[in-house]
């Protein structure tokens, strides 16, 4: 499947996912949500947003130990940043001006946003592996980084546990330790619908029932196209692992459900065997951290290889899709090495490490989170407040902050 | 005009479709929704009504057009308002499947 095609793909991988979070099973008992919902959800806990973080802060924390692992030499070779995100900080500015700024970044960089929903990360990744791959300056390394803070509150109901908060940060090259891109193996699927859209700074709305039907069709025909490109293809037979984008765990299991039933032959006690053994891996992270956008399905890829480290070559398939909706199935080979350089960057523990915070905590802050994209003149931030939090933790090094907006001109300070 | 049509079928093609797909519809919102009394289920209610939440109604929708055979895009059942058009647009569905088959 790979022929003579140079390897390109995921050098590193890094996930921030913030410093506080709650358990859904509180947030739903405080919003008088139904319980039993949980099942179907799949949900454990959810990160929370601080007044102190915002889609820049996420971006930069995700992105910087993959940078300080890098010599000053290969720091250099970053030609391309892209920050992928539904969470924009100004119609004009992108959150990557910020972001190559705060990560020292060469001012030889090309420093841009992208946005499509859950997607664009992935069309971000997919262009950049194509730039590294043109062979038009030979070692370049580019940084994607999926970036989103949540703006939602008791009005988007059982959306409300599901939705994340955090970054995370692939480094693309032609040294893919992470995830070597099988060239030319993709399926696209993309038509215009609203099923989700964020349409003020603090408003998300969605049909559900709309985005959910959206993603499976989604799947399946970016599969079939996947399927036309690449021969041979086979949705049961061909990955050894799966990671799909993961608005909440229990529509991946349907979605695995129902791709086994349309494309394979398995039995319905096989197709369950199957899921426990390529899919859930990949639910561990996202059931901790909820909905990640962008970096979703990569959330979702650090989760499988965090869970269940491979010891051989082994192909995985990834399904991207973002509301509006565009969609890719792709795919991709992992290794040992794989699982070791994710490994370092102790994502597990970094999780296990936000503070548990109630129900009335989190109202406290989602208070003022939920204005954080709202465009201001000037606004502080007042760090001591929540220096507790900055604490605490299990720290990578050093926290960007956020410390508010002078003049439209955003501000942050390491912590 | 002939005895043969002279004499009607006994149940019209499109009504037999529409209690295939009624009957389907049931048998698969009794799997998923074992819990709920079968008489709940009433055509002017829609799946919400009936406290299906979204992945019920995902597992729903994805298993009665798999057990009935047809091959339709789920987006297609986005704006159904309630079960008796469901009911109603599956039938079609099968009419259609079946002149085309």
């Amino acid at each position: 499947m790979t022929g003579a095609a140079p390897a390109v793909g995921i050098e590193a991988l890094n996930v921030y996912a913030g410093l506080a979070a709650v358990e859904v099973a509180d947030l739903l008992a405080g919003r008088g949500l139904d319980p039993a919902r949980q099942d179907n959800l799949m949900l454990d806990r959810r990160s929370v947003g601080l007044p102190c973080e915002d889609p820049v802060t996420n971006a930069v924390n995700a992105a910087k130990p993959l940078l300080d692992a890098l010599a000053p030499r290969e720091r250099a070779r970053v030609e391309l940043l892209v920050t992928s995100t539904e969470s924009g900080v100004d119609y004009s500015k992108s959150v990557a001006s910020y972001v190559h700024h705060y990560l020292g970044l060469p001012a030889t960089c090309r420093v841009m946003e992208a946005k499509q929903a859950c997607y664009a990360a992935t069309g971000a990744l997919q262009l950049a592996a194509g730039y590294v791959a043109s062979g038009l300056s030979p070692g370049a390394k580019a940084l994607v980084i999926a970036t989103d803070v949540a703006v939602v509150d008791a009005y988007a109901q059982y959306a409300e546990p599901a939705t994340g908060h955090g970054a995370v940060a692939l480094l693309v090259g032609d040294e893919p330790q992470v995830l070597a891109l099988d060239p030319g193996a993709f399926g696209l699927h993309s038509y215009e619908t609203l099923d989700s859209a964020r349409p003020a700074p603090d408003q998300d709305v969605a049909d559900a029932d709309r985005s959910l039907f959206a993603y499976l069709d989604c799947l399946d025909r970016s599969f079939a196209d996947y399927a036309d490109r690449v021969e041979g293809a086979d949705f049961g037979a061909t990955f050894d692992r799966l990671a799909l984008h993961t608005p909440f765990a229990g529509l991946v299991r349907s979605a695995h459900r129902k791709m086994t039933r349309e494309w394979t032959s398995l039995s319905p006690g096989d197709a369950g065997a199957d899921f426990d053994r390529r899919v859930a891996p990949s639910l561990a992270y996202p059931r901790q951290v909820g909905n990640l956008c962008s970096g979703s399905v990569y959330l979702a890829l650090a989760s499988s290889l965090d869970a269940v480290p491979c010891v051989r070559p082994e192909r995985v398939g990834l399904f991207s899709y973002g509301s509006g909706c565009a969609s890719e199935f792709f795919s991709g080979v992992v290794t040992g090495e794989s699982a070791r350089a994710v490994g370092r960057m102790r994502i597990a523990e970094r999780l296990a490490a936000r503070r548990i915070i109630d129900f009335a905590e989190y109202t406290r802050l989602l208070k003022v989170t939920r204005s954080c994209l709202v465009p201001e003149r000037n606004r502080e931030v007042s760090r001591e407040l929540w220096e507790d939090y900055l604490d605490s933790g299990e720290r990578a090094g050093d926290l960007l902050v956020h410390t508010g907006v002078t003049d439209y001109h955003r501000t942050y300070a390491w912590s | 005009m002939t005895a043969a049509e002279r004499t009607p079928p006994a149940t019209p093609p499109e009504h037999a479709a529409r209690t295939e797909a009624d009957r389907a519809l049931r048998e698969v919102i009794a799997a998923i929704l074992p819990a709920l009394p079968p008489q709940e289920v009433v055509h002017t209610r829609h799946l919400k009504d009936l406290g299906a939440d979204s992945v019920d109604r995902v597992e729903i929708i994805a298993g009665v057009t798999a057990r009935l055979g047809l091959d339709v895009p789920m987006g297609r059942f986005s704006d159904i308002p309630d079960i008796g058009a469901l009911v109603g647009f599956l039938a079609d569905c099968l009419d259609r499947s079946r002149r085309t088959a």
